[in-house]
C-alpha cells in the first residue's frame, strides 16, 4: 500500500508548496463538503506528532460517510517520514474496516488508493479521482 | 478579578445548597432503583414492556439538577468546560459530531471543551465486543486502534457518552443489541470503575431509509430498553432522539444529511445545544 520513491535514489529535498498543490486539486477534482484539518487536529486524526511534521495541508470529508481525503504533510526529516508513513496506511486500511461491510462505494475507492512518498513529503489522496490528484501534486513537486 | 471570583463563590453556594436540598428530600428514596424512578426529582415515567410509546420517554421541561441514573432532565446550560471529561463513543453519526467540533474549534477553541472521541464508522454494540484485529472496527485513538474500555482509561475520562446501536438491529435485533450494550459496559465498569456512563438514545431514521429491520419502530423500542436498562444499572440515559424526530418519527429533513441516518451541521448544533442542557450535574 506504499511506494517510497527515496530510498531508491538519492533525491533531495524539495520545496513543496503544498497550499498551490491544495488549490489546484480543488480547481481539477470534485472536492465538495470536505473539511480542512490544522497541525493540531494531526495527533486526534492520524497519531501524528505536531513536531514531527513540518507542514501539512489536509482536508477530509466532514459527513462521515464519505472516504474523501487529501492529505500531503512535510516530515521534519526521512526518520519521521517513516513514522508518518505507517500512520497514514494505518488510517487507510481502518477507513477500509469501516466501509467494507456499510458502505460498499466508498470501499472500492478506499482500496484503490495508497500512501505515497517524495522524499520529505508523505502524501494520502482518498478520492475517485485519486491519480489526477497524484499527477497534479508530481507536476507541483517537479517544478521545484 | 475580584468580581469575577466572588461571582464564582455565589454560584457555588447556591448550587451547592440546591443539590443538598434534593438530596435531603431524597434520601428516603435512595434504595432500589425502582424507587428513584418514581420520585418528584426525577419524574420519568415509562413501561417494561415492548409496546410503549415515544412519549414515556418525554421529559419534564422544569429545571432539575440529575443527580440519579436514568433519564435526565433539563438543566441549566452548562460551559463548553463540562465536557472537558467527557468521551463519545459511537458510530458514523457521532464521527459527524466529532468533525463538526473539529470545524467549529478553528474559531473557538473551546467548543465542548476537552471532549475526545472513541468513533468509527460501523460500529456497534455487536463488533465493539470483537477481539482487536487488523480487520476489527474499533476506533482509533491518537494513532492507535483499541478496545473501547482501553481507549476510555487512556483518555481518563469521566463521562463516558455511548450512541450505539444502528449498526446493530440487522445482525443484532433490539434485545441483543442491549444485551451487549450492557456487556459493554460492564467491561468499561471493570477497566474504569469511576467513569459515569451515559447513554444516548440511538437517533431516528429520515423519511424512506428505513429498512426492514432497522426500522424507526425498532429504535424507539431499542431506545426504552436502554432507558430501563440505565434504570436497573444506574447509568444516565439522555434522549437525543427526541430532539432529531419529527411529528412522524423521522429524522427530521433539515438534520438530515442523507436519505437515511446521517446529520447536517445544524442537527449538531441541537445535538450539543441538548447536550448542553441535559447535564448530570
Amino acid at each position: 500500500m506504499m511506494l517510497s520513491f527515496y530510498s531508491c535514489n538519492k533525491q533531495t529535498e524539495k520545496q513543496v508548496d503544498l497550499i498551490q498543490v491544495m488549490n489546484d486539486i480543488e480547481n481539477t477534482c470534485l472536492t465538495e463538503g470536505m473539511m480542512e484539518l490544522t497541525e493540531n487536529d494531526l495527533m486526534s486524526y492520524y497519531g501524528i506528532v505536531k513536531d514531527d511534521v513540518v507542514k501539512s495541508v489536509i482536508k477530509i470529508d466532514s459527513s462521515g460517510i464519505k472516504a474523501d481525503e487529501i492529505v500531503m504533510i512535510e516530515a521534519k526529516d526521512l526518520d519521521t517520514v517513516k513514522i508518518i508513513e505507517e500512520k497514514l496506511n494505518q488510517r487507510l486500511k481502518q477507513k477500509a474496516n469501516e466501509a467494507r461491510n456499510y458502505l460498499p462505494d466508498e470501499y472500492a475507492i478506499i482500496i484503490d488508493c495508497q500512501v505515497k512518498t517524495y522524499v520529505n513529503y508523505v502524501t494520502l489522496f482518498v478520492s475517485g479521482q485519486v491519480d489526477e490528484m497524484y499527477r497534479i501534486f508530481k507536476a507541483n513537486y517537479d517544478k521545484q | 478579578m475580584k468580581i469575577k471570583s466572588s461571582k464564582k463563590i455565589i454560584t457555588l453556594t447556591v448550587v451547592f445548597g440546591m443539590i443538598s436540598t434534593i438530596m435531603s428530600g431524597c434520601t428516603e428514596s435512595i434504595g432500589t432503583t425502582s424507587e428513584i424512578s418514581n420520585e418528584t426529582t426525577f419524574n420519568v415515567s415509562y413501561t417494561s414492556n415492548s409496546k410503549t410509546t415515544e412519549n414515556s420517554l418525554k421529559e419534564n421541561s422544569k429545571d432539575s439538577i440529575n443527580l440519579h441514573p436514568g433519564l435526565i432532565q433539563k438543566s441549566t446550560q452548562v460551559d463548553f468546560s463540562y465536557f472537558d471529561d467527557a468521551v463519545f463513543i459511537g458510530d458514523s453519526v457521532s464521527l459527524k459530531l466529532k468533525n463538526y467540533i473539529t470545524q467549529k474549534h478553528s474559531s473557538n477553541p473551546d467548543f465542548m471543551g476537552k471532549s475526545q472521541f472513541l468513533v468509527a464508522g460501523s460500529l456497534g454494540t455487536g463488533n465493539a465486543l470483537w477481539k482487536l484485529s487488523d480487520k476489527s472496527v474499533h476506533p482509533v485513538f491518537n494513532g492507535e486502534k483499541m478496545l473501547l474500555e482501553d481507549g476510555i482509561k487512556i483518555c481518563d475520562a469521566k463521562k463516558v457518552y455511548i450512541m450505539l446501536g444502528l449498526n446493530d438491529m440487522v445482525p443484532y435485533g433490539i434485545d441483543k443489541a442491549v444485551e451487549n450494550m450492557s456487556t459493554l459496559i460492564q467491561r468499561i465498569k471493570t477497566s474504569s470503575p469511576n467513569a459515569i456512563i451515559i447513554l444516548q438514545s440511538a437517533t431516528p431514521i429520515a423519511k424512506g431509509g428505513e429498512g426492514v429491520k432497522l426500522t424507526n419502530k425498532a429504535l424507539v423500542e431499542y431506545n426504552q430498553k436502554l432507558l430501563l436498562l440505565c434504570e436497573k444499572e444506574s447509568y444516565f440515559f439522555i434522549d437525543i432522539a427526541s430532539e432529531m424526530k419529527d411529528e412522524n418519527g423521522y429524522l427530521k429533513s433539515n438534520y438530515a444529511s442523507d436519505s437515511y441516518v446521517h446529520f447536517t451541521d445544524t442537527a449538531c448544533d441541537v445535538w450539543i445545544n441538548y447536550l448542553r442542557t441535559h447535564t448530570i450535574y
